[in-house]
């Protein structure tokens, strides 16, 4: 079996990528459960978000229902991001070592293409569901740079695909079609095997 | 549904020959003659058929037929 080098590195930057992703979330995750339970940090807090609404100068002055939520809702993301990409890694280990039509190759890719698709359905829902009663900052700071009026959006269904979420399920949907191709593979493989 | 038959043990039989030494004569390992043998093998190439039947001194037929 050869060697790919470019295999090789997209391996080695995979693995990189995850063991920092993984320091990264425990150093989130820890601040955030800092937070959660008291933890003074400074900073203007703004909050528009269901029934909260409020300057704060501290977090530990914030609701502790909102801090919950947004521990909550980060740690999900973390969690979802870093399985993700342990995933990734296990599949990319595999195509290193020449495994490319094998029935655990497949698997992972699959179930990579199941959690993004996933990531998207909730962050979709989650833009459905909360776009109502929460103020988005990023679109805030974006009509204004544009000298253009805010729009309400607690007057409007704002319900948007926005860009980096559809890729999610795009890069969701390719993968599905690679593993289903790959299934095909298999097949053709055990095949060639047993021609003699 | 009719299906391939391989009669290659028959043919090895009347030859009085072993799969070992067919295997030796035909440049094909032990393992893909069993496979072949034991009616596992999906396809066979003609360059293999070839050998085969030239080893037995034989005809196709002798070795495949529909059953």
């Amino acid at each position: 079996m050869t060697q790919n080098k470019s295999i090789s590195l997209i391996y080695k930057f995979s693995n990189l990528f995850y063991f920092a992703s993984i320091a990264l979330s425990i150093i989130i995750v820890s601040i955030l459960a800092y937070i959660l339970f008291g933890g003074s940090i400074a900073g203007i807090i703004k909050i528009d978000f269901l029934n909260i609404s409020g300057d704060f100068t501290n977090f530990n002055q914030t609701p502790f229902f909102f801090r919950f939520i947004i521990f909550t809702v980060f740690t999900i993301i973390l969690s979802i991001i870093n399985i993700i990409l342990r995933y990734w890694k296990n599949f990319i280990s595999l195509i290193q070592e020449g495994k490319y039509f094998e029935i655990n190759t497949i698997k992972k890719l699959k179930l990579i293409a199941f959690f993004l698709s996933f990531t998207w359905l909730a962050f979709t829902l989650l833009g459905f569901f909360i776009s109502n009663s929460m103020d988005f900052s990023a679109e805030t700071s974006w009509f204004s740079a544009h000298g253009l009026h805010e729009p309400d959006f607690s007057q409007d269904l704002a319900f948007s695909f926005n860009f980096p979420s559809l890729s999610f399920l795009i890069t969701a949907l390719i993968l599905w079609v690679l593993a289903h191709i790959m299934t095909e593979g298999i097949k053709m493989k055990d095949e060639n095997e047993l021609t003699i | 549904m009719s299906q391939i038959i391989i009669s290659l043990d028959v043919m090895l039989a009347k030859r009085k020959m072993s799969l070992t030494d067919l295997s030796g004569k035909v440049d094909i390992t032990m393992s893909n003659l069993s496979i072949l043998k034991n009616g596992k093998a999906k396809a066979i190439r003609f360059s293999t058929l070839q050998s085969i039947c030239k080893a037995l001194d034989c005809q196709p037929g002798d070795i495949i037929s529909i059953g």
